[in-house]
Order: structure tokens, then C-alpha cells, then sequence
């Protein structure tokens, strides 16, 4: 998403703005301790505390026993979460 | 080698074994160990051609071979005919209880062995004694827990040599080891007085033990003493409080505060072993140091804590300790045996029992009520609670803020506005109610725990907060004066990690922003610059907008002729800063950039409204807009109509598939968001400029394309409705007719262009039956009021097929169904001067 600043723009651009351009899309989230979230953005704030709505969660886990690299996935549904902002890695719009 | 004695060696090798033993020379080989190896022969036998052991040749027969002799004994080895029980089973294996029993007897009979030199000046021979007389007295407790008074001195006079060794080591102070045989002798004394004597010195004994405290007077001198911790391998629990005993004891004892803490005595007496120390320097450390508690009911010496009053919230350790300000007041050396009891004199005696009895009922008092320390009392909740409506008064724009100020707006945002949006409750103000309640409750309250702590701690009802402020800044000295680590460094790993907090946080990285036109420009790709761009527009269309609210917020009175000039130019100045906004908003809305011919994107507003978001902002914007800013923008979007996503992306695919839910989704929202606005000011409108939009529609939209959409049938319904309205209004008014004229052939156009496809105006993607077709029957009922016969009967004709699969299905349908659609029909049916039930 690089792109030229038009002028006219917002001067003040950090990181959070484009946050901000995301509120009330779908967006997707990887979190700490392999997982990943997908929902729309209600809010969010300078901790990336982050309020979810319509929330799947997949949880990615490796089972070692197998001798392989078997990743498992457990997904689950929320209608409303509030993300604590410590453990956000990435907030990306939808792919 | 067997366990049962049979020959484990295979038939092979016995074979080998005895023709070994036919040739010694080789069975040397085997000398160091004398064990057979079971699998000696197996890599070595070829004779098997190489095949695997053969069943015949190895164990067969071994069965055979098994000595079936010895089942002699095995009824006494396993408990015989009948079967084991517990009575069954024999209690011979109980040494220790056995030794314990006889312990008595035995360190008697060493003692009197090593003692008999010392004692010959002793009295009468002591009767001679089993270590059972003891358990001949009624009550009696026995001695399995080393009772504290052994670490005691036994004054008694038989003790008299013993007591010499002792007092050497106590007047030096220091610490002795004692042999075992002062060990020995005491613990013998000690088993010796009288029973009921002994009996309650115990029980009081074992209280103060339970309580962990000791007596505070005769304990200083006991643990001065007490040297035998090598047997029990517990640190000498010497308090090093203690000073000198013999001069310092009874002198201490007031000094001694209550809640002595053994737990936090423990270490203490690892790092300080030998010298008593003064206590004061001391008791800062007992603060600091909460050490894990080691349970030990030995020796609980009292410390004397520091000079704080007790703290409200009862510490849990205060459980196990008891202990008073008043120091005992019996002054003399401490007793413990019997025998110091029989060398008083009887008002010394009764004295000191009369003290010993008040003590153990007022520990024992104390006891019944600390039972519970470690939980909340009501009042402890209460002091919350008081707490933390205090803090809520305070950030619920508080009680000094008055009601709608900025500043209470401020602290609660969302609940002011929720309270607002609602209606709010019929009381003053949203916040108000919520203070007083506040308020009341804490004034009540306050007012009981005033009066019933007024007594004990006059205290105003206040100060609860500042009290807790209290404790929470001694323990945010407490935890300075610790000494914490400035980083963190893990092994293996490289560098440094450093803590930040409130006073030092993390330092900002300083970053040279670039000049706007330094930065480098490069063509990105269109669709997600457009995108991008448009989200940007929303955004800051929403900070405007947001501002304007605000600003809108904050309106001075009205003023009239008589006001002050500063309340007039107050007025003027908000105005105009109003203005000011509204240009902002005008500005971002995008809705004046130019429309270019074949753009290659959307134009900015259109693409605002692609956005659910855009959406939504449009009937908050359309309050600030005036009517010419809204013309522009209906304008605007009848031009685009082709281009809205409502529209282009509802247009029904050919296989007739239902649409994606997101796109039914945006079809509800501007339906819901965007639509009621435009219609409050088209139904305003003039008819010339209903004429005009109209013509521009016909002019550069694809008519038939967005007529199959539900947005694009709602927009024609809307313009023609109103059209029609005007028309009727004005007919009776008898107002311009060129206008008329206008609108009659633009609407016979409209006509014209739509008639072929009326039957795919309603939706196709789902049954009849269930089909949400109301707004087809609403736009035509639109048309068919202002439609000649002729085109009435071309109506007709067009939709005919439609109307009677919808009658003949609503046969079928519940009540209520069925009433609602005949009722969509008859819009129509009535618009034309039928009705439904014309058809039957």
C-alpha cells in the first residue's frame, strides 16, 4: 500500500492513521502466540487495543509427536472482542 | 543361583557345564563371575543348522525339572488357611512406636549413668521408675512433640549442677553447644514433677505454643539458652533482639510490640546468629522482608515489630501470634517446672499462676477473634466501596464540574451522548442523578462508619481515600528502597533489555520527516490509490464533521435587541466559525471536484459513497448543507447513478443467483442512510428541478439498466411521486404550465423507454412467493397515477403476468402474508382505479 502523499493530505501521517483508515472494514490481525483474527474494526487506540466485531479466530498449533509439520487449526466465533493491544502483531485490511 | 533353589541353566548348558567341568582349564575363564550366562551358548552353537532355537531341544521338559519341594513353610510365609486381615496381620514391625515408648526408661537409665558423678550430693535415690508412669496419670498428654519448655533451663535444685553448666553459657551469652547430656538431663528434669502441676504448665505451654508466642517474659531467657538445635536442625532461634536477659529481660518487655512475626524472624536469624542485637535497628528489616513462613511450632520468639500502629486490615500472620503491650508483670526468673513452683513461696505462687491464667484466656480470647484475619470484614468492604465512589464521583465529570460542561463531557463522552440520544431520564441531567446517588450513599455511610468508629478511631468519613493514599505511598517506598534491576539481561541472548516506566518511558525515536515535495513521487496502482484516497476522504470528512457538532454544541444564547454587544459578538463570532466549518465539511465531501468525461476512477464522492461508512456520514452531513449544497449533491449522484456500488453491483446477474450478502447489505444501508434525506428534500423541491434531474437521468443514465435495481426503482419513485404531487398541487393552483408540459413528455419518455422491460423490474432471484417486491408495485402505482388511459392500459398489459401469479400464490399463503401482498398489488391496482379483488 505505498503510495505518493497527494498534497492536501493529512500532514500528520504515523503508522495509527492508517489504522484509522481501516475503522469499520474487515481487517485481519495476527496476534502473539500464533493467531490470527479476521473482523470488522470498530475502534482502536494508540495501545492497539482493538475492538472486533463478527470475529473468526484461528488459533495455529503444532503437533510435534507426528514427526511432521503438521499444523493443526482451531477456528472460533466471536460477535463482539476486545483486544488487548500488547499482543497485536499486524492489523492489514482484508487480502 | 536361583531364588527358589532350582537349576536355572538351560539343558545346553548344564551339558557344557558338565563337560567343562570335565576339562577345568577352560572353566577358569569363567572365574570372576560365578554366575552361569544363561546365553552363553547361544551365538556359539552351530549345531542347530543355524536355525532358530528349536522348542524340543531348550525348554522342553523343563517343567519336568522344577523343584516342587519347598512349599513347606509357605502357609507361615504367606498367612496360612485363613485370610489376612488387619488383626490378622502382626504389629511386631512397630520398632520405633515400641522405642518410643520405652525412650523414657532408656535416656533415664544414660542419664543416671553419666550423672551419677556430678549428683552424688543428690537427694534420696530417686524410686526406681518405668517410662510408663506417665501414662498412669489421668490427662496426660503424651509427649511425641518436643515440648518448648526443653528448651528451657530447668531451674530445679537436682538440676543444680546442670544448672551450673548452664548458667556458664549464659552469662557468657554466647552461644554453646551443649552436649547431649545436658540435653539429656534436661528433658529428664523436665519428666519428673508433679502431674498437675506439670499438667497445666503444659497445657499453657502447648497454648503459647499453638499461638507462637511464648510466654514474653520467660521465653527471652530460655532461647538465650537454648543451645540443643543441632538435634532438631533448626537455626538457633536466638531473636537477636534479645539483649543481655538477666538485666535486659523484664526491662524489654514493654518495649516488645505486639504481633511478634516468626516468619519474618527466620532469616533474621540465619544472617545474624550469635550476638543479640538491639532491636531497633532491626525493625525496619521485619518490614521489609515478608520471607516465606516456615512452619515450624517450636519457637515462636516474639519480635518486636516496628512502631506502627496496627494496620486495619489484619495481617494473616496475626493468626498464630498473640501477644500484648503489657509486659508481664510477674518479675523474677522465669518458671517452668514444678519444682521452681514448690520453692516459692505461696503468694508467689498464686502470683504467677494467676498471671499464667490470665494470660492463656487472653490469648486464648485473642484466638476466637483472629480466627477469621485473613478475610474482609463489612467494614473493609465498605471502606472500598467508599473508595471507589469517590473515584467515580471524581471521573464522571465529577461533582465540581457542573452539569454539560466541556469538562464533564470530556471525562464521559459515550454515556453523556447515550443519555442524550435517548431522551435521557426526566431529572436534570444525565450525569447528575448518577452523582447524587453517589453521593448520598457516601454521606450515609460515611455518617454510621463515623459513628461507630468514632469511638475507637475518630476518624472524619472522608478520609478513606487518603488513607488508602497513606498505605499505597509506604508501599511505594517500601518497594524503592528494594533495589531493582535497571535491565534485564537474559543468557543467550544479546544485548540488553531496559525497563521503562511512568518517569523514564521509552524515548521517541527522532525521525527527520521529509519535506512534502522532497518526497519521492511514483505512480501507484489505481485501484488501490483510489481506494486508499477514499478512505482518507472519509476520514477526514468525519474529523470535520465531528468538529462541527462539537462547535454546533457550544451555540451562545440567542441573543435579542437588548443583549450586551459582547453576547451579540459572541453570537457573530460562532457563526461565523460555523461557516468556516461548514466550508471545511463542503470542501471534503469532494462533491465540487470536477466531473471528468471517461474518468478512468470514480469521482471522489461517489467513491465515498461506496464505503459503508461514507454512507452512514451523509444524513449527519446533509443537517449542515444548505439547500443549494444539496442540490449539488443530488445532483451528483443522479448523474453517477450508473457508477454507485448499489447499483452497479446490484444489477441482477443473468443466471438470476441471489446477490452476495455484502452487497444486500450496502443496498439496506443506503437505502436506510442515504435515501431519507434526499427524499426530505426532494419532497421540498420545485418542479423544475425535479424536471431537471429527471431529464439528466434519462440524458446520461442507462434508464433500463438501473430500473432492475431496487435503488435505482426507489430514486425514479422518489422523483416521480413528488413530480406528480406538484402536479396535482399545482393544477389546482393553476401555476406555470410550460412546466407541466415539460414534465408530461418527459414522463411519457420515461414511459416509452421503460415499457419494454416492466416485467424484469421485479426482482428475479427468489420465488414469488417470497419476493420483497413492494417498491416495483410503489414505482408503478408512481406511473400509473399520472398515466394517460392509454398508457394505463399499456401498464397493465406489462405487468399483467406478475399480478395474477402473485394473487393465485397468495391463495396459498398464511392470513397475514397473503393480506400484505394483495395489499403491495393493489397499490398499483388502485393507482389505476382497480382493485385486486376485480381479478378474483
Amino acid at each position: 500500500m505505498a503510495e505518493a502523499e497527494e498534497p492536501g493530505a493529512n500532514p500528520v501521517n504515523e503508522p495509527l492513521d492508517l489504522v484509522r483508515l481501516s475503522l469499520n472494514e474487515i481487517v485481519f490481525i495476527k496476534l502473539r502466540g500464533d493467531r490470527e483474527l479476521k473482523g470488522r474494526l470498530h475502534a482502536y487506540d494508540s495501545h492497539c487495543n482493538l475492538v472486533l466485531g463478527d470475529v473468526e479466530e484461528t488459533v495455529y498449533m503444532v503437533d510435534d509427536e507426528e514427526q511432521g509439520d503438521e499444523v493443526r487449526t482451531v477456528k472460533k466465533q466471536s460477535e463482539m472482542l476486545f483486544v488487548r493491544g500488547d499482543s497485536v502483531v499486524l492489523i492489514s485490511p482484508q487480502q | 543361583m536361583s531364588f527358589f533353589g532350582f537349576d536355572a541353566t538351560l539343558p545346553r548348558d548344564r551339558d557344557r557345564q558338565q563337560q567343562q567341568q570335565q576339562r577345568p582349564q577352560q572353566s577358569g575363564a569363567r572365574g570372576m563371575f560365578d554366575q552361569q550366562d544363561p546365553f552363553a551358548g547361544l551365538s556359539r552353537d552351530g549345531g542347530d543348522d543355524g536355525e532358530a532355537l528349536n522348542f524340543d531341544e531348550t525348554y522342553d521338559g523343563l517343567g519336568r525339572q522344577l523343584d516342587e519341594a519347598g512349599d513347606a513353610f509357605n502357609d507361615d510365609t504367606f498367612g496360612g488357611d485363613e485370610p489376612v486381615t488387619r488383626q490378622g496381620v502382626g504389629r511386631d514391625f512397630d520398632f520405633a512406636g515400641s522405642t518410643a515408648r520405652v525412650r523414657d526408661t532408656l535416656l533415664e537409665e544414660q542419664v543416671m549413668h553419666h550423672a551419677r558423678q556430678p549428683m552424688q550430693q543428690a537427694q534420696a535415690a530417686r524410686p526406681a521408675r518405668t517410662g510408663y508412669e506417665a501414662y498412669k496419670q489421668p490427662e496426660y498428654i503424651p509427649k511425641l512433640e518436643a515440648d518448648a519448655s526443653i528448651w528451657g533451663k530447668p531451674m530445679g535444685r537436682q538440676q543444680a549442677a546442670v544448672a551450673e553448666q548452664q548458667t556458664r553459657p549464659e552469662s557468657s551469652g554466647g552461644r554453646k553447644m551443649m552436649s547431649l547430656e545436658e540435653v539429656e538431663a534436661m528433658m529428664h528434669a523436665q519428666s519428673r514433677p508433679a502431674p498437675p502441676v506439670q499438667d497445666t504448665e503444659r497445657q499453657s505451654q502447648g497454648l503459647r505454643d499453638m499461638l507462637g508466642v511464648g510466654s514474653a517474659g520467660p521465653m527471652p531467657q530460655y532461647q538465650e539458652q537454648s543451645r540443643p538445635t543441632q538435634i532438631l536442625q533448626r537455626p538457633s532461634p536466638q531473636p537477636p533482639q534479645q539483649i543481655h536477659p538477666q538485666q535486659g529481660a523484664p526491662q524489654h518487655m514493654p518495649q516488645q510490640q505486639p504481633m511478634p512475626d516468626y516468619s519474618l524472624h527466620a532469616p533474621q536469624i540465619l544472617q545474624r546468629q550469635h550476638s543479640p542485637q538491639p532491636p531497633r535497628p532491626q525493625s525496619q528489616d521485619f518490614n521489609r522482608q515478608p520471607p516465606p513462613h516456615p512452619m515450624q511450632f517450636q519457637q515462636p520468639p516474639p519480635a518486636p515489630m516496628s512502631g506502627a500502629p496496627p494496620v486495619q486490615a489484619p495481617h494473616q500472620r496475626q493468626q498464630q501470634h498473640v501477644s500484648h503491650n503489657r509486659g508481664p508483670s510477674y518479675n523474677g526468673p522465669p518458671i517452668t517446672q514444678a519444682q521452681q513452683l514448690m520453692q516459692m513461696s505461696a503468694s508467689d505462687r498464686e502470683q504467677y499462676m494467676a498471671e499464667e491464667a490470665k494470660r492463656a484466656k487472653r490469648n486464648h480470647k485473642i484466638f476466637l477473634l483472629s480466627k477469621n484475619n485473613g478475610l474482609m470484614t463489612p467494614q473493609d468492604k465498605n471502606f472500598i466501596t467508599r473508595i471507589q465512589l469517590q473515584q467515580l464521583l471524581t471521573a464522571t465529570g465529577g461533582v465540581d464540574n457542573e452539569p454539560g460542561s466541556e469538562q464533564q463531557l470530556a471525562e464521559d463522552f459515550y454515556y453523556q451522548v447515550y443519555a442524550q440520544i435517548r431522551g435521557g431520564p426526566p431529572r436534570n441531567g444525565p450525569s447528575q442523578p448518577l452523582n447524587q446517588f453517589a453521593q448520598t450513599y457516601l454521606f450515609q455511610t460515611g455518617s454510621r462508619y463515623g459513628y461507630g468508629r468514632s469511638r475507637h478511631h475518630p476518624r472524619g468519613g472522608d478520609n478513606h481515600v487518603q488513607r488508602m493514599e497513606q498505605q499505597v505511598a509506604r508501599a511505594v517506598e517500601a518497594a524503592k528502597a528494594r533495589p531493582k534491576n535497571k535491565q534485564l539481561i537474559m543468557e543467550g541472548s544479546l544485548g540488553k533489555i531496559a525497563f521503562s516506566n511512568s518517569k523514564t518511558p521509552r524515548p521517541l525515536l527522532h525521525l527527520k520527516r521529509a519535506d512534502s515535495e522532497a518526497r519521492m513521487r511514483h505512480t501507484p496502482k489505481a485501484a488501490t490509490f483510489d481506494r486508499k484516497a477514499a478512505l482518507r476522504d472519509i476520514e477526514k470528512m468525519y474529523s470535520t464533521l465531528m468538529r462541527l457538532e462539537d462547535h454546533e454544541r457550544k451555540l451562545p444564547p440567542p441573543p435579542n435587541e437588548e443583549s450586551d454587544p459582547e453576547v451579540i459578538e459572541g453570537h457573530m463570532r460562532w457563526r461565523s466559525e460555523m461557516q468556516d466549518l461548514n466550508q471545511q465539511l463542503w470542501e471534503s465531501l469532494k462533491v465540487m471536484e470536477p466531473i471528468q468525461a471517461n474518468p478512468t476512477s470514480p469521482h471522489p464522492f461517489i467513491q465515498i459513497l461506496s464505503h459503508g461508512k461514507g454512507k452512514k456520514a451523509i444524513p449527519r452531513v446533509f443537517r449542515h448543507l444548505d439547500d443549494q449544497q444539496r442540490l449539488t449533491m443530488l445532483t451528483l449522484i443522479a448523474i453517477h447513478l450508473d457508477i454507485l456500488d448499489v447499483i452497479r453491483e446490484a444489477y441482477p446477474p443473468a443466471d438470476n443467483t441471489p446477490l452476495p450478502s455484502r452487497v444486500k447489505e450496502e443496498v439496506e444501508l443506503f437505502g436506510a442512510a442515504v435515501m431519507p434525506p434526499l427524499f426530505s428534500y426532494v419532497n421540498e423541491a420545485p418542479l423544475n428541478i425535479i424536471i431537471g434531474l429527471l431529464g439528466l437521468i434519462m440524458d446520461r443514465v442507462h434508464v433500463q439498466g438501473i430500473v432492475r435495481t431496487k435503488v435505482g426503482v426507489s430514486i425514479l419513485t422518489m422523483l416521480i411521486s413528488r413530480a406528480e404531487l406538484v402536479k396535482q398541487a399545482v393544477e389546482t393552483t393553476q401555476q406555470s404550465s410550460e412546466d407541466i408540459a415539460q414534465w408530461l413528455t418527459l414522463y411519457a419518455r420515461l414511459f416509452d423507454t421503460l415499457e419494454p422491460i416492466l416485467p424484469f423490474i421485479f426482482p428475479m432471484d427468489t420465488s414469488v412467493s417470497a419476493a420483497d417486491d413492494v417498491y416495483v408495485w410503489q414505482f408503478l402505482a408512481a406511473m400509473g397515477v399520472g398515466a394517460t388511459p392509454d398508457q394505463q392500459q399499456r401498464l397493465v398489459l406489462g405487468v399483467k403476468d406478475r399480478v395474477m401469479e402473485t394473487v393465485g400464490v397468495c391463495k396459498g399463503l398464511p392470513e397475514e402474508m397473503a393480506g400484505k401482498r394483495l395489499g403491495d398489488v393493489n397499490l398499483f391496482m388502485r393507482a389505476i382505479g382497480l382493485d385486486v379483488e376485480l381479478l378474483g
